[in-house]
């Protein structure tokens, strides 16, 4: 039945506008794939909690004594009630508000008052733990299913975003910071992942922002935050044939990568002022003149981990896009600090989040408008069927079962369709 | 189901689901609106090559344009690649519609004119354009549309006594046309949208129900002149309930209907009016003009979602927005030929009547929302419109025999 | 030290001047009130001391208002069309003369925007520096009460 949904060479839209579909989406994907969850550094000491998503559901993410992870769900075995409401803090032991059950850090029952009251007060549950937790270099994951491969498996070939991202680092560590944005729109999540590796649309959809930057060449001989503000909006604006020479690459399991197109000033990938030579010794120091070039070299823009999270190593940023209906969707966006990095680098990350993610987005603000006329569009006529042929015939299958493709395809949908049919036909 | 939904209307009386069942709201959809002919708009407002606006059929979004070639062509307001809406503007004029998205750019017919980088396509020329809407008709400029591909022509669908409404609407402009102007107003209600259909040929309220604008009517000085053509019209519900019983009504196939006028003839002495007669009678003969004059009605009520008002120069077009909510649209149209000062009454009357400030419609939409908050209370299931039951055949103003006849069309439409 | 009367009213016309222009989608010479070096500030968190060690909602030079505001004025701009109208509101008003001149307001926005209409409150905080018989905005801080909703924010258009 879902299964014909998907066609090679279209979609249905009810994959969009159907609630039924949606719900399906949620059991079917959300409740077992690997979703990210938060980062290691956001709870370094013992004790220290933080407020996680997990699909659905609100969790918390605890170092419990013996400093490993303890993934809970937020919700006392008692009543049901919130145990934890402050977005993250430090605790010796978990305490329900409302008749005051007491759990240890890894969610075991600690005691309950006036316990004579119950005939068999040790057969009593404590807090439930989420069957998988796994962190790949930091990054912790989770599912809800108690099966499935490995979190390793299951990055395959987008494994390569998050080590880049490391190596990217003086330190070899990254450290969460700067808070989070939330964007909200009225449309299907699946736009989201989709559009952040569309390189047809920025020349149409992000016209006016490229024009702006155009009509102001002094902005790009401006202090640095013009600069690269400017920058960014003008990146947009490639000619359609330099957006098809940018590279796609599909990986088994349904993540993708697009090449970087940042090409100018303080944007791009190498460039030559204090700073960043300040942080290109420091690179060096850690790894070696050959190594930190080849770090360097890796000119990445948009990694997609299947289902919701898109990451910028370059730039330390990541998008964790949440479902919340058919035609709702919040995304957050976060920073990390790539540790040993001089500290101006990490305003460039944070400018880089609020210029390019914020509400108030010159870019995004116009992508998330596009997503709600989509969502209305689609309602709308007889025609069940979203075209996505575009490019097809270009497709270059590789021997390790990725495929690569150029810039303007529309790969990356097909791609997760493909994936998103088989997660949710079984 | 269809069973069900003939179960829910009975002689007399109607079950409350009609009006509170989002089920049943979902099937009105699929089997009413999106079968029947629905009014989309007049030629007027596409006058000129590339001329275009926007509206909603059956709660879908659709463009109406002229096209370069003069011809009137409707379609959905959806791109046929990834689905954005093309057209964001009520009204203007355009020389092509280009999606914001990926700029797939259409024609003014709906045609694909161009796809940025096509060779990624084999074959671009199978790329579809935009979807045109199922059918589309005009009658005397009246534009209809139809979501079903097969079904009766528009003027079967409208009959002749409705047509009637139309032709008496344009035959009282003296160059013979008439264009939609003024703007329009918006009216939103929390109720089902058949309870603005009934009440439209509802002559028992009036009087009952807009009793304190009546009052405010009455206590108008007009100071030696004629009255405005808005204040007759709030005075006018104030007629005794035996005048209004005296008001004839026609109840007509596929659940149309219409009223005669209520208006007092005062207005029609006024020297505006006057002057107005002579144009007309000009142009078309002293006999042709009190013909055109003559015909009287008020609402002349196209089911399941339009009321001509041909005196006033007015039609009003409900759009259901869910079993619960409904929108009533009101547009005016100037006679042309005829003294501006018309046009200007015209518009007086709707900002009285039918605008969201109106003094009339106010307390009709009040009552419609405590009917709706009502209707599920207790454990009473059935509306009652027995009144006249076994008088059908010499129907007299306040019979609700027009509203039985909504929803026999009704049951018929959701049976069939 | 609260200014004089004169100054205080002086200082309030020009913000009540400020409002106008972005009312009536006059943005160049809303700019015209910006130092070259201005700073326009709408922080994401509350208390949030520095737009360098935190994500912003609004963080931008006078340049790149321009561009935002050219942005607006181009028809091209998806997220405009239809165009957004706003209202800016400002009261409460205070003006500080101390070793430079800061003024204080509350501040409603309306915005209504196809078929939708929202609203958004805070404090508004100018630095000024006196030009002739006006002013040039030096930086200006917009702290919007639901600047960090959990629900997150439909994208904004006119600024605060």
């Amino acid at each position: 039945m879902i299964e014909s949904l998907v066609r090679g060479d279209a979609v249905h839209r009810a994959a969009y506008v159907d609630p039924a579909v949606f719900a399906l989406e949620q059991e079917r994907i959300f409740r077992r794939a690997w979703l990210y969850v938060a980062h290691e550094s956001e709870v370094p000491h013992p004790g220290d909690y933080v407020l996680a998503r997990l699909g659905p559901d609100e969790v918390i993410l605890v170092r419990r004594e013996d400093g490993g992870l303890s993934l809970l769900h937020n919700r006392c075995a008692h009543r049901g009630a919130r145990i934890v409401s402050a977005p993250s803090g430090n605790t010796r032991q978990l305490r329900c508000p409302y008749h005051a059950w007491t759990y240890r850090l890894d969610g075991s029952l600690i005691g309950v008052p006036l316990a004579e009251g119950y005939a068999d007060p040790k057969s009593l549950s404590g807090l439930a733990a989420v069957p998988r937790v796994e962190s790949y270099r930091g990054f912790v994951f989770a599912s809800h299913s108690a099966q499935g491969e490995p979190l390793p498996q299951f990055l395959g070939g987008l494994k390569s975003a998050f080590d880049n991202l490391l190596d990217r680092t003086p330190a070899g560590s990254v450290t969460r910071f700067g808070g989070s944005l939330l964007l909200e729109y009225r449309g299907n999540w699946k736009m989201f992942m989709e559009n952040a590796v569309d390189l047809v649309h920025p020349g149409f959809v992000h016209k006016s922002s490229v024009e702006a930057a155009r009509a102001h060449p002094e902005a790009l001989r401006s202090e640095t935050v013009t600069q690269q503000g400017a920058q960014m909006f003008l990146a947009n604006g490639l000619r359609a044939t330099q957006w098809d020479e940018v590279p796609l690459h599909a990986f088994p399991g349904g993540h993708v990568y697009m090449g970087g197109f940042y090409r100018q000033g303080v944007i791009a990938p190498e460039r030559e002022d204090p700073v960043f030579e300040r942080y290109r010794e420091a690179l060096v120091a850690r790894h070696g003149a050959e190594k930190a070039n080849a770090v360097l070299a890796v000119d990445r823009f948009n990694n997609l981990v299947w289902p919701n999270v898109s990451i910028n190593a370059r730039f330390g940023a990541m998008r964790v896009v949440r479902p919340l209906a058919a035609d709702h969707t919040v995304v957050e966006v976060v920073c990390f600090r790539l540790d040993g990095a001089p500290a101006e680098m990490h305003e460039l990350t944070l400018q880089f989040v609020n210029l390019a993610a914020s509400p108030a987005s010159l870019v995004a603000s116009d992508d998330l408008e596009i997503f709600e006329r989509c969502q209305r569009g689609l309602a709308s006529g007889t025609n069940e069927w979203i075209d996505m042929r575009r490019g097809a015939l270009g497709d270059q299958h590789q021997a390790d079962g990725s495929i690569v493709s150029r810039g303007t395809s529309e790969l990356p949908i097909r791609h997760q369709f493909e994936t998103w049919k088989r997660w949710l036909a079984q | 189901m269809v069973q069900e939904f003939s179960r829910l209307v009975e002689r007399g009386r109607v079950h409350r689901r009609v009006y509170t069942d989002p089920a049943v709201f979902a099937e009105e959809r699929r089997r009413i609106f999106r079968r029947v002919w629905l009014w989309l708009g007049h030629e007027s407002q596409v006058a000129r090559p590339g001329d275009f606006f926007t509206t909603r059929l059956a709660g879908d979004r659709v463009v109406v344009a002229r096209h370069v070639d003069g011809r009137i062509h409707a379609f959905h307001n959806r791109c046929s690649h990834r689905g954005a809406e093309v057209c964001l503007a009520s009204a203007g004029n355009a020389r092509n519609f280009v999606c914001p998205y990926h700029a797939w750019t259409y024609a003014t017919d709906g045609s694909l004119a161009s796809v940025p980088l096509d060779k990624a396509y084999g074959d671009a020329a199978k790329l579809p354009g935009l979807e045109p809407l199922a059918r589309l008709a005009s009658y005397r400029g009246f534009l209809f549309g139809s979501h079903a591909k097969q079904g009766e022509d528009l003027e079967t669908f409208l009959g002749p006594e409705v047509r009637a409404a139309f032709d008496n609407l344009v035959d009282r402009a003296p160059d013979g046309e008439v264009e939609m102007a003024g703007g329009k107003t918006v009216q939103r209600y929390r109720g089902n949208w058949k309870l603005q259909l009934e009440n439209s040929i509802d002559l028992l309220h009036p009087r009952i129900l807009h009793r304190s604008a009546i009052d405010a009517a009455d206590r108008v000085d007009h100071g030696g002149k004629p009255p405005s053509i808005e204040w007759d019209i709030v005075k006018s519900n104030g007629l005794t309930l035996r005048e209004w019983d005296g008001m004839r009504i026609a109840a007509l196939p596929r659940g149309h209907c219409w009223m005669g006028g209520f208006l007092t003839r005062k207005i029609d002495e006024s020297p505006l009016q006057k002057r107005y007669r002579e144009i007309l009678a000009r142009r078309h003969g002293e006999q042709r003009a009190d013909e055109i004059l003559a015909f009287d009605r008020h609402n002349t009520i196209v089911y399941p979602n339009l009321f001509v008002n041909s005196r006033v120069a007015q039609i009003r077009m409900l759009q259901p927005v869910s079993v619960d909510c409904t929108e009533q649209h009101g547009y005016t149209f100037r006679l042309k030929g005829a003294p501006e000062e018309m046009f200007e009454a015209t518009i007086r009357m709707v900002n009285t009547n039918n605008s969201p400030s109106s003094i009339v419609t106010s307390d009709d939409h009040e009552i419609f929302e405590r009917i709706q908050h009502s209707l599920t209370n207790g454990e009473h299931e059935w509306s009652d419109l027995s009144r006249g039951l076994d008088a059908e055949r010499d129907a007299v103003g306040t019979n609700e025999l027009p509203m039985r006849n909504q929803h026999r069309a009704w049951a018929e439409y959701m049976n069939g | 030290m609260h200014a004089p009367l004169e100054l205080w009213h002086r200082v309030q016309a020009f913000l009540f001047q400020e409002a106008r222009l972005l009312d009536e989608r006059r943005f160049g010479e809303w700019l015209e009130l910006y130092a070259p070096d201005a700073e326009y500030w709408v922080p994401y968190a509350g208390e949030q001391q520095s737009p360098k060690d935190h994500v912003s909602l609004f963080y931008e030079t006078v340049q790149l208002l321009r561009m935002r505001v050219d942005r607006l004025e181009n028809e091209l701009a998806p997220l405009d069309t239809p165009k957004s109208r706003v209202s800016h509101f400002l009261s409460n008003v205070t003006v500080e003369d101390g070793a430079e001149l800061v003024a204080r307001a509350q501040l409603l926005y309306c915005e209504y925007r196809r078929e939708e209409q929202r609203w958004f409150a805070g404090r508004s905080s100018w630095r000024l520096r006196p030009e002739g018989a006006s002013f040039r905005i030096a930086a200006k801080r917009v702290d919007l009460l639901n600047a960090d909703q959990d629900s997150g924010h439909l994208r904004f258009t006119i600024p605060f």
